[in-house]
């Protein structure tokens, strides 16, 4: 159909049609892909079920034209997810044209058995709608989900021996009364196990290796950190100003919220009928935050659940939907409504939903990390996500944050002091080296002592605080291999502790002599190091204090060695010849 | 089918199939084939055929009402037992949806009821073509509205407010404004009636209800100008009290007296048994 608009307008019968000739057409595929996003203009105002029929007879198009890798996404999406009898169909059997049957699809289609399994319902693939109204028509054919699936894992052939075992656990599980296959299905499975079997017997392997995975479009996909992140997805200042209501009823803005530190936002809805979308995400986002919290990373990677339906799911909803979750709710973990509206974050997120009017009619699983500026860093869409796996690339995103700031200490350092240069990889190292040189320089005498006193100050203010900034640091110093050091934190209060006992005999030594402002100015850098920048994280405090450690330090040394000579100088000339 | 090992079982076994044969054998008395179908239950997804003969006597249209709704009552009985009936579900859901254009009003009803608590997408469509189309409405609009109720995503909102605005009856339009309390964008219509007197009660009880659920802080300020209101009707401010009570600032509504003053004397005046409980409940949390 020749130029027609593809939005809200559309007819069903005229999109029916329009799905039909494209997919005649090999060189369309892309606009066949297009038509599968949730957030196309196309499904704008569409109730849920017009939205299913219309994905559907999608998915069905490439029965007929063979499913491109840009589409694979979508139809492993249905399987993963999916609780609709049709979609889950027709995913099944669109997946069957594709040209490499891989055996990471068995797993998907495992899932889905397990998903729709006791939700299942006759439909007819031959007629758009797929509504089954008598199991006797000849004209158009019914099947099921199920039906579809075990297809699906019949067409997969030897690529189906991972799910061999998921397999047994079905049959085993009917036997005792708990499943739901009918007795043909069940005789289906079965014939598909001994499939394997005689294959495995037979010697046959899986085809060759560029079929043993999913194409790497789908990777592309579920990229982390990505440094191309697409423009489109909107610059931080058209939400920095946001408002947002949380589930106690404050009020918060984008930037207050989300700035400063990383942070996970996963997106959701009260009123999501799907139990493995939404609930399931923010049950998910409630483990993740008990992760973070093992890993004593709770106070510097934030958490949020943005809701789509902000209209309706006011501060009390949210609340009870987070407790029900067991969702920690506190200042750096929140579940928020956007006061003004959702349609600021969906242009930012891009988000994978439609509505009609105020409801949302379909949604992806969809979950961002944002970085310390509120950029999104990293996406999982569509597939449920793994909760270790946000986890390590949210502290990947914060190590990186980490060594920014380090190398902003640096920088404002020398801005400071132009003959001391320090750099944040071998602080340590470099910092005692200097000042031994500056010293030299000075005064012409060896500052002994001053390594000792220096050297567990800087080490205990760049002691980093978990094993991923240990390899980042490590990494870091450029020697190779350096990172693969196992992390010990136990060093952290070792170094601590002899810092401490050095300052302490710096404190005895001041008791014996005059001039205290050496153990003063150590005392005041380790209180900068342990509780400013240790304890309270104050940007620039741990730098300060390294500096205030070795110049008290050196000025106690310095006053050591000035007395002894004065005294002996004082007792030479009282007692000469001595 | 698990084949039965024990003679105890074989008996059940054989009762089933002697019940079964009765309630689906069009020469039985009606009344002794609707006792028949109370106790097939169980047996009815033992096999395909078993499961076929009950849902042809169910689509039937010359058997009897009562022998038809007793096979559609003993088809949900055994779609309870979840496990042994689903893989019977998806021949029962398809033989429903041939029923939705039964001749027969009750059949046709119960049947609409089922597939619309599972949400089915066939039987929303044509629900809600009957609403647009008067002459291929499948039950009366009041009706159709409660079946569509079941699922905040049937897309009925559009035609609820249309019926809202120009409602067939008043039972319609009760039951359109009962489906819009989930849409927020439905605020400024409730507000609307709540303010309106010459709304009947129930509607303007519901619109409450609906404010209350949709923008609580809006119904907070109308449900005290109800309350002090001595013109308003008994089961409104019954409705308002409970808001306030549940619901209210405590801050705010503590503090305001003439609103403290008013349901002091509702506690002790009111010809409401309701009302008066409604105030003791407030009174006990507001008192100063």
């Amino acid at each position: 159909m020749p130029g027609l608009p593809l939005d809200s307008k559309v007819s069903e019968l005229q999109f029916s049609i329009l799905v039909d000739e494209l997919k005649t057409d090999p060189a369309q595929p892309a606009l066949l892909v297009a038509l599968l996003r949730e957030d196309h203009p196309i499904y704008d105002q569409r109730g849920t079920a017009a939205t299913i029929r219309m994905r559907g007879w999608v998915l069905l198009a490439f029965e007929r034209l063979g499913l491109p890798e840009t589409a694979l996404l979508f139809v492993l999406e249905e399987l993963d997810n999916g609780r609709e009898p049709y979609l889950v169909a027709a995913a099944a059997r669109s997946l069957r044209s594709f040209t490499c049957p891989s055996p990471a699809m068995a797993a998907f289609l495992m899932r889905a058995l397990a998903n729709i399994q006791f939700h299942d319902d006759l439909v007819c693939l031959n007629r758009y709608g797929g509504y089954a109204v008598s199991s006797q028509d000849t004209a158009a054919p019914g099947t099921t989900a199920v039906d579809e699936l075990l297809a699906a894992l019949n067409w997969l052939g030897p690529n189906a021996e991972g799910a061999a075992p998921a397999m047994e656990a079905l049959l085993a599980d009917n036997a005792k009364g708990g499943g739901a296959l009918s007795q043909t299905q069940l005789q289906e499975l079965r014939a598909i196990l001994e499939s394997l079997h005689g294959d495995f017997l037979d010697g046959i392997e899986p085809p060759p290796s560029q079929c043993c995975t999913l194409p790497a479009s789908i990777g592309a996909l579920r990229n982390w950190l990505a440094t191309t992140w697409p423009d489109n997805r909107g610059h931080k200042q058209d939400v920095g100003s946001i408002i947002f209501e949380d589930q106690d009823g404050e009020h918060v803005k984008f930037a207050d919220f989300f700035y400063g530190r990383p942070s996970v936002v996963a997106f959701f809805y009260t009123r999501c009928t799907n139990p493995l979308k939404c609930s399931l995400t923010v049950t998910k986002l409630a483990r993740l935050q008990k992760l973070l919290a093992e890993r004593c990373l709770d106070d510097r990677i934030r958490t949020a659940a943005i809701t789509y339906d902000p209209e309706f799911d006011l501060a009390e909803r949210l609340s009870a939907y987070g407790k029900s979750r067991g969702v920690r709710m506190d200042g750096d973990n929140r579940l928020l409504r956007a006061v003004e509206g959702i349609e600021p974050l969906r242009k930012y997120f891009r988000l994978g939903v439609n509505f009609i009017q105020s409801i949302v009619n379909r949604h992806r699983v969809e979950v961002y990390i944002l970085d310390a500026t509120g950029r999104v860093a990293a996406s999982f869409e569509r597939i449920q996500w793994d909760e270790n796996e946000v986890l390590e690339c949210a502290a990947v995103l914060l190590a990186k944050d980490n060594i920014s700031t380090v190398s902003r200490s640096r920088h404002t350092i020398e801005n400071d002091n132009k003959e001391k240069t320090y750099t944040a990889k071998s602080s340590s190292f470099t910092a005692v080296t200097q000042s031994a040189s500056s010293a030299r320089e000075r005064g012409g005498s060896t500052l002994r002592g001053l390594p000792a006193l220096s050297i567990f100050s800087v080490a205990t203010a760049f002691f980093p605080k978990c094993p991923v900034c240990w390899a980042a640091y490590l990494s870091a110093s450029g020697i190779a291999g350096l990172e693969q050091l196992p992390y010990f934190p136990w060093l952290l209060p070792l170094f601590a502790s002899l810092m401490l006992i050095n300052l302490s005999s710096l404190w005895l030594q001041q008791r014996s002599r005059q001039g205290s402002l050496g153990f003063y100015l150590a005392a005041l850098g380790a209180f900068l190091i342990l509780v400013c920048g240790i304890g309270l994280e104050l940007p620039y405090a741990s730098a300060a204090g390294i500096v205030l450690t070795i110049i008290g330090s050196a000025i106690s040394v310095l006053h050591s060695r000035y007395s002894t000579s004065f005294q002996r100088s004082q007792v030479g000339q009282i007692f000469p010849g001595n | 089918m698990t084949e039965p090992t024990t003679d105890k079982s074989k008996r059940t076994s054989e009762s089933y199939a002697t019940a079964l044969k009765t309630a689906t054998s069009a020469n039985e008395d009606t009344s002794k084939r609707v006792t028949a179908f109370a106790g097939v239950a169980r047996a009815i997804c033992d096999d395909k055929e078993k499961l076929k003969d009950v849902i042809n006597v169910l689509k039937d249209t010359q058997s009897p009402q009562a022998v038809r709704l007793a096979a559609l009552r003993a088809l949900q009985s055994a779609s309870f037992s979840v496990v042994k009936f689903t893989p019977c579900r998806p021949e029962y859901l398809t033989a429903l949806r041939s029923l939705i254009d039964d001749p027969d009003p009750e059949v046709r009803q119960r049947v609409l009821g089922i597939l619309a608590r599972e949400q089915d997408g066939y039987t929303q469509q044509r629900l809600l073509e009957g609403l647009q189309q008067p002459d291929k409405a499948l039950v009366p609009p009041e009706k159709a509205l409660q079946l569509l109720s079941y699922d905040i995503h049937a897309d009925a909102y559009p035609v609820a407010r249309e019926i809202v605005r120009k409602p067939p009856n008043p039972a319609a339009k009760r039951e359109a404004l009962r489906l819009l309390a989930g849409d927020a964008t439905s605020v400024p219509t409730f507000e609307g009636i709540l303010r309106d007197k010459n709304e009947p009660t129930e509607i303007r009880q519901l619109s409450a209800s609906a404010l209350h659920s949709l923008a609580p802080k809006k119904m907070q300020a109308y449900a005290r100008d109800i309350v002090l209101d001595d013109s308003e009707s008994d089961e409104l401010k019954t409705t308002s009290l409970t808001a306030l009570t549940h619901f209210g600032e405590e801050a705010t509504v503590s503090e305001d007296n003439a609103l403290q003053k008013t349901v002091d004397t509702l506690k002790d005046k009111a010809s409401s048994p309701d009302l008066k409980s409604s105030a003791e409940n407030f009174l006990k949390k507001y008192r100063k």
